[in-house]
């Protein structure tokens, strides 16, 4: 046994590498990518390289002309090829860039980085970009470049130009101020008046709309420090703070951001690791509950582990009812076969004949909607049954 | 100036995000535009104390022109400007200051710090458990209005 051992160990030692994710040699050999060390480090160096990304993704949006100043400040290190992409002698910016991203030498690095260090494949796609982006940043461009010798020069006389009308704007504004200043002494004011031109005349209150006509509106009687808009919206048909109605901010629109679903183990695990500073706070302050459960998720999102929901409506688990007799996977697909029928309407004729069948039959189909519930024979007992 | 300072919001998603990511802190939303006189008073009020207020409040501007966000415009009912709105841990803070509407902050706020003032009410009072508190302020210096209904 101890020989046996012996000469496993030198097999596990494998030759010291380089990761370039911790920074260090290591002689851990492949699984060495399996440590949480490296892949803590590994999440914080792909979140650095995907807000890099995403500022290419902006000009590859909206390009822009690139200035000859600006050329050697605009570069990007490519770490999966371990390449600096500088910019000079193009014409936009971050036009090697978007074309280094998109190359299949790119793609073809980026796979050996992540098999190399890599959580999973999956993530190819938020490191690359995809041609037809870049077809349509190049009609883009070639629309830009017709305008780019004239923008060029207009650029730098618009510029001067707006620092003047800035200035004379502001300059206006002050004088504005001033003039406002005195009404704004006497701020308190009887209330008796309630006439439009009151307000305009003697407080600088502004109007929109017709007041008197609005449902539920605040009217504002000669006091200055408020304006009020003309009430399209007096007609609540979805209610209000005052109705008790949901929030906006946690209406299922935003469910990227907020309700995803997280795993269990996951969030432990993340809760293991932030401080227990946390815990000086009243427990029982307002939404404390929601604040620890939102502090992992923004932990988890920071990580790069992605919080996605793409649970959809229709999703079953591989079985879809309680069955009685086959395998669970076709009671999931006579399920759906169901729901499919559901969905044709005229098809009703047809199940009410197959009903009649499935009576007879007895328990194989118990479809539709007069579901009969029974008791649960055993496999055996049933057996028993046909045998007898 | 105050652009630069304090985030201007323009999108629902904007807004949802700011409400969901402040943690612990008390959120105070301006609701108001810029081209008003009475909105830059108060901007100008918010700007200078967002930093005194920065441990406990965070302080964010929002643009009502904008199409993008009737959503909240709407749920609030804001029908004046400029309108404030607090939150603590993405809920909706109230504020009782003897006026028709506890749910908001009408008009502008006189002092710095008033503005100061009343966050850090909102903030000791939600760290006590308390959705709604009273305003610290004398009545003098809370800006006056009245809700004036249909056919009365």
């Amino acid at each position: 046994m101890e020989e046996k051992k012996k000469k496993k160990k030198p097999s596990k030692k494998s030759e010291f590498e380089f990761c370039k994710v911790c920074r260090f040699h290591h002689d851990q050999g492949p699984r060495h990518k399996y440590f949480p060390r490296h892949k803590e480090l590994l999440s914080a160096f792909l979140n650095r390289f995907r807000s890099k990304i995403a500022d290419v993704r902006f000009f590859l949006k909206n390009p822009s002309i690139l200035r000859p100043q600006e050329e050697s400040q605009n570069r990007v290190w490519c770490v999966f090829c371990d390449e600096d992409i500088v910019e000079i002698g193009s014409s936009f910016a971050c036009s090697k860039a978007i074309n280094h991203f998109a190359s299949s030498e790119h793609h073809k690095n980026i796979k050996q980085f992540l098999w190399k260090h890599g959580p999973s494949m999956d993530c190819v796609d938020d490191f690359q970009i995809s041609d037809a982006d870049v077809a349509k940043w190049v009609r883009k461009c070639t629309a830009l470049g017709n305008k780019d010798a004239s923008s060029c020069r207009g650029q730098l006389s618009g510029t001067s130009n707006d620092i003047q009308n800035n200035i004379e704007f502001e300059r206006s504004e002050k004088v504005q101020t001033h003039f406002i200043n005195p009404n704004d002494l006497n701020d308190v004011k009887p209330l008796q008046y309630y006439t439009n031109e009151y307000q305009i005349s003697h407080s600088g209150v502004s109007h929109y709309g017709s007041q008197l006509n609005v449902g539920a509106s605040h009217l504002p009687p000669g006091v200055i420090g408020i304006t009020s808009s003309s009430s399209s919206h007096s007609s609540d048909a979805s209610g209000n703070v005052h109705s008790g109605a949901p929030p906006p901010w946690l209406t299922p629109s935003d469910v990227n951001i907020f309700s995803g679903q997280l795993n269990q183990s996951d969030m432990t695990r993340v809760q293991e690791k932030i401080p227990a500073k946390t815990s000086k706070l009243n427990p029982h302050r307002v939404g404390a509950a929601w604040a620890e459960r939102r502090k992992i998720e923004m932990e988890m999102e920071k990580r790069g582990l992605a919080v996605h929901s793409n649970i959809d409506a229709d999703w079953l688990p591989n079985f879809g009812r309680v069955w009685q007799s086959g395998t669970r996977k076709s009671s999931r697909k006579e399920f759906e076969k169901e729901k499919r029928k559901l969905v044709k309407t005229d098809s009703i004729s047809l199940e009410s004949e197959e009903r009649k069948l499935v009576k007879t039959e007895n328990i194989s189909m118990e479809s539709e909607e007069p579901v009969q519930i029974q008791p649960y024979i055993s496999k055996r007992a049933r057996r028993e049954k046909s045998g007898e | 100036m105050d652009s630069v300072v304090l985030p201007t919001l323009t999108k629902k998603e904007e807004i949802d995000r700011i409400i969901n990511n402040t943690i612990d802190k008390v959120l105070v939303l301006r609701f108001g535009r810029i081209s008003d006189q009475n909105c830059l008073l108060l901007d100008d009020i918010l700007e200078k104390s967002a930093r005194d207020v920065s441990k406990f409040a965070t302080v964010a501007l929002v643009d009502v022109e904008s199409e993008q966000v009737q959503v909240y415009v709407k749920y609030f009912d804001i029908t004046l400007f400029p309108s404030t709105v607090f939150f603590f841990n993405a809920h909706h803070m109230k504020l009782d200051s003897g006026t028709a509407d506890h749910t908001k902050w009408v008009g502008k706020f006189y002092e710095k710090q008033d503005f100061i003032d009343v966050v850090e009410v909102i903030f000791r009072g939600a760290m006590k458990g308390k959705m709604i508190v009273h305003c610290p302020l004398p009545p003098e210096r809370i800006p006056k209005y009245q809700l004036l209904y249909k056919d009365v």
